[in-house]
């Protein structure tokens, strides 16, 4: 009897426990998060002359490090829209427009933009992020157009709530007048360290030649905010309850199999057995 | 039998091979030993062969269909191999042996059969070659011209950016769609170029070809083809400016040998159509803007238009920037406002009003009126700036200076500006359809701007317009209207002089400072929220005592 039950309750759990988790440690659920351009940008373009550039951002630390000739300041306009109505920005259309001399030409560039990034459905996440666009091409342009999503990257799962403002600092620390801070490599290899970052992704850059005398250089991104699958790691709950779910289910199956089993050991006597009957009444 | 064998035939069907051939297969050259054919062996000797790695047959001919235990690829001993294998899942006898070869296709040879197969992709150049079909122009059709030469047949052009932003010619004009293009055309040697090249004469646009006022002409005339000299077709009407002074007549480009420079160039071409309904083109306009242009403007942009405009219309045009809400992109409609913000007068001049400074090419402030300012568009929020050089007058000059680059033109005025609420706002007498803009006293900032040694302190570098909206109307569809807008000054700085090596002289030093100005549209739009009232409550009363055991204070009696 003490056989039958152990063969009936243990092996559930070791079928469920073998066959690929009994434990859900990751699940998954997809979310459009709620993106915000922060009007923070950073601009380095390369003329052909090694060495020569122009450069602006929105820090004006970063600018008074630059040199006289070669800060120049654009045109920038941003439109942030929210297309299906539903209260989160679907898309960022992002134009600058740099003024350039005629004896001027741009061969590559590299553009930073800054944005404020949040999920609610789990955890409350907050944090700062970037996209970084960036063309080289052998002829000098006169524009650049380029369509993608703002991908998140995620190397470790979220937790299933709480508040999670690990990476809501600045990117770019603004208040420093060091030169380094404001060193592209700087700013990626401590961004790159982080556990969730975006990326301008699954873009298709247009890169186009034949800049008009005294015509400026213009860049038009269009970025757009999709909604992601977000691996996070299951609550004490949740856990359980899909443990739960999967070894009831198989439990169920093996209790009917060995009740038929017990009812066909018994009612056949196969072994020894004694039939206790139900208590006479004596008077 | 035949049920026994489909079922061996399902189990072995990986490993059965499909079909007897009993061919060399890498006997490849007639007349010669293949190297590593065995089976070659009407070309090669025995001692040949003996030097080979025999190359076997990936399929074999067993008919037998047997499971292999083992599988010989190569065969590098000189024995030949045979396999005997006898198992249980063989098949000694197959009476459907034809599943083992490809039927032919029923289909050979008419032309049904290449319209039976169903989508077939093939490399091709797609050739569309528009042809009038229509009896009159639709939107987006072609519009025919004649050339004069030969009474060749073409399509009205007009010159469009591409692949690059060199101009390509071939960028045919569609009917009804209104065009606005610029492009570049480059030039190794001016004075070749002013002589020889087409696109900087006017003549290219204008002359050597008429307009078809109707497809119906080139159908209509059948066999006899319609000819440039016909009454029937239009031609282009062309007026030119020669260094924005009307001229009488076009020229073509003339090269001038004493100042460099080629005369006559076309920088920019304005088509006017008049349309009038099924009856097609009734006139063309052509509006050309001629220069005198040096080697330094190439590669010269030229600016192309096409408008199309029915003949009803002939008053003035007002363009509306959304009806009624705003529309993202579109200019906000502006009027000057006396000091209470009752509308004066409308604004058309894009110096004056709620602007933005523009850089010029070296990223210098300019003061010059030729260069416009960046307007405002409604949606779009922009940030632009120029660098001033510290001169060497006091700070409240320079200061001065600043607020006239930042500010513009607007508040030069003894009035205020104002800002249409909606995107159709057309009427001056209703003060509410205007928003005035609140706007910082520059005057009480200038006070306070102090001079030191070092630097100027309390100093205004940046300004910023923040223009509120909200949505109007039908939440299905919202209208955008303009509820509020402020100017407003950033924070004062203290603007040093700075010294980089020994070169610290205030007046040469050429010390450049960033000025900054942008305009952020913020929505204030409130969402109606559904509010549901509370649920009632069920009023169920019990007798006063019914829980009375449970009760701490049971009433004594």
């Amino acid at each position: 009897m003490h056989l039958s039950l152990g063969l009936t309750f243990i092996p559930p759990l070791l079928i469920a426990y073998r066959s690929q988790g009994f434990w859900m440690t990751t699940n998954t659920y997809m979310e459009q998060p709620d993106v915000t351009f922060k009007k923070q940008l950073m601009l380095i373009l390369n003329k052909p002359q090694p060495g020569e550039f122009l450069a602006w951002s929105t820090y004006s630390n970063f600018n008074s490090l630059l040199d006289q000739n070669s800060i120049r300041i654009p045109i920038v306009s941003s439109v942030e829209s929210d297309v299906n109505g539903d209260g989160k920005f679907d898309q960022l259309n992002f134009t600058v427009s740099i003024p350039l001399e005629s004896t001027e030409s741009i061969t590559s560039f590299g553009l930073l933009l800054i944005f404020d990034y949040k999920l609610y459905r789990m955890s409350t996440l907050q944090m700062e992020t970037l996209a970084y666009i960036s063309h080289s091409s052998v002829s000098a342009g006169s524009s650049f157009v380029a369509y993608g999503d703002l991908r998140l990257y995620q190397k470790t799962p979220l937790r299933h709530r709480g508040v999670d403002t690990r990476f809501n600092t600045t990117i770019v620390d603004s208040a420093d007048s060091s030169a380094s801070t404001y060193d592209l490599s700087t700013i990626f290899s401590a961004y790159s360290q982080r556990n969730l970052t975006t990326q301008f992704l699954n873009k298709y850059p247009v890169w186009k030649s034949g800049r008009g005398a005294q015509q400026p250089f213009t860049i038009e991104v269009i970025i757009s905010y999709p909604t992601e699958t977000i691996t996070y790691q299951p609550g004490f709950w949740e856990l359980i309850k899909w443990g739960w779910v999967q070894y009831v289910t198989i439990l169920l199956l093996f209790l009917w199999v060995f009740r038929k089993i017990n009812i066909a050991v018994f009612s056949e006597q196969l072994f020894n057995t004694v039939i206790v009957h139900p208590k006479i009444k004596r008077h | 039998m035949m049920p026994t064998c489909e079922i061996i035939y399902i189990l072995l069907m990986l490993s059965c091979v499909l079909g007897q051939r009993t061919t060399c297969f890498c006997d490849l050259n007639i007349g010669l030993c293949d190297v590593n054919c065995c089976c070659d062996t009407e070309d090669c000797s025995t001692s040949d062969i003996e030097t080979f790695t025999c190359l076997v047959p990936l399929t074999n001919a067993d008919t037998l269909h047997c499971v292999y235990d083992q599988v010989v690829f190569v065969n590098n001993i000189a024995q030949t191999q045979t396999v005997r294998q006898n198992g249980l899942f063989c098949i000694e006898v197959d009476n459907f042996a034809t599943r083992n070869m490809y039927t032919s296709p029923a289909c050979i040879s008419s032309d049904t059969c290449f319209d039976d197969i169903g989508q077939i992709y093939f490399y091709n150049v797609s050739t569309n070659v528009p042809q009038a079909t229509e009896s009159f122009y639709q939107s987006g059709d072609i519009v025919y011209t004649i050339f004069n030469n030969s009474n060749a047949q073409s399509m009205l052009i007009l010159p469009s950016s591409g692949v690059s932003n060199v101009c390509q010619d071939n960028n045919p004009v569609k009917y009804l769609s209104n065009e606005s293009n610029s492009c570049t055309r480059s030039s190794s040697d001016l004075m070749t170029s002013c002589n020889t090249d087409y696109s900087l004469d006017f003549a290219f646009y204008a002359e050597g070809f008429k307009i078809v006022p109707s497809p119906s002409l080139l159908n209509l005339t059948g066999n006899s083809e319609i000819l440039f000299n016909d009454t029937e077709l239009v031609s282009i009407s062309a007026s030119c400016t020669l260094n924005n002074i009307n001229t009488t007549e076009c020229l073509s480009p003339v090269y001038n040998a004493t100042t460099t420079q080629c005369e006559n160039v076309v920088t920019s071409a304005t088509y006017t159509i008049g349309t009038n309904g099924t009856n097609g083109i009734s006139s063309v306009d052509l509006q050309i803007d001629l220069s005198m242009i040096g080697e330094a403007s190439f590669p010269l942009t030229q600016q192309f238009a096409i408008n199309f405009v029915s003949i009803q219309n002939t008053g003035t045009v007002l363009q509306l920037s959304g009806n009624p809400g705003y529309l993202v992109g579109r200019p906000l409609l502006t009027a000057v406002c006396d000091s209470a913000g009752v509308p004066q007068s409308f604004n058309s001049n894009p110096n004056v009003g709620v602007t933005l400074v523009t850089p010029t090419a070296t990223g210098l402030c300019s003061a010059s009126e030729a260069l416009t300012r960046q307007a405002i568009l409604f949606g779009q929020d922009q940030t632009t700036g120029c660098m001033t050089a510290l001169s060497t007058s006091t700070c409240q000059q320079i200061q001065q200076e600043i607020f006239a680059t930042l500010d513009g033109q607007i508040f030069n005025q003894n009035g205020s500006v104002c800002i249409g609420s909606y995107g159709n706002t057309t009427d001056l007498t209703s003060t509410a359809d205007w928003t005035q803009v609140i706007k910082a006293d520059s005057e009480s900032i200038l006070i306070s701007v102090t001079e030191t040694n070092t630097g100027c302190q309390n100093m205004i570098l940046s300004s910023v317009y923040e223009i509120l909206f909200a949505n109007a109307g039908n939440i299905s569809d919202p209208q955008p209207k303009v509820v509020g807008a402020r100017y407003s000054y950033g924070n004062p700085q203290f603007l040093q002089f700075r010294c980089i090596g020994g070169n610290c002289d205030r007046g040469t030093n050429q010390q450049r400072v960033e000025i900054s100005t942008s305009v952020t549209f913020i929505d204030i739009s409130e969402t109606p929220v559904s509010l549901e009232t509370q649920r009632p409550t069920i009023e169920a009363k019990l007798p006063n005592d019914f829980f009375s055991p449970f009760k701490d204070s049971v009433p004594v009696n």
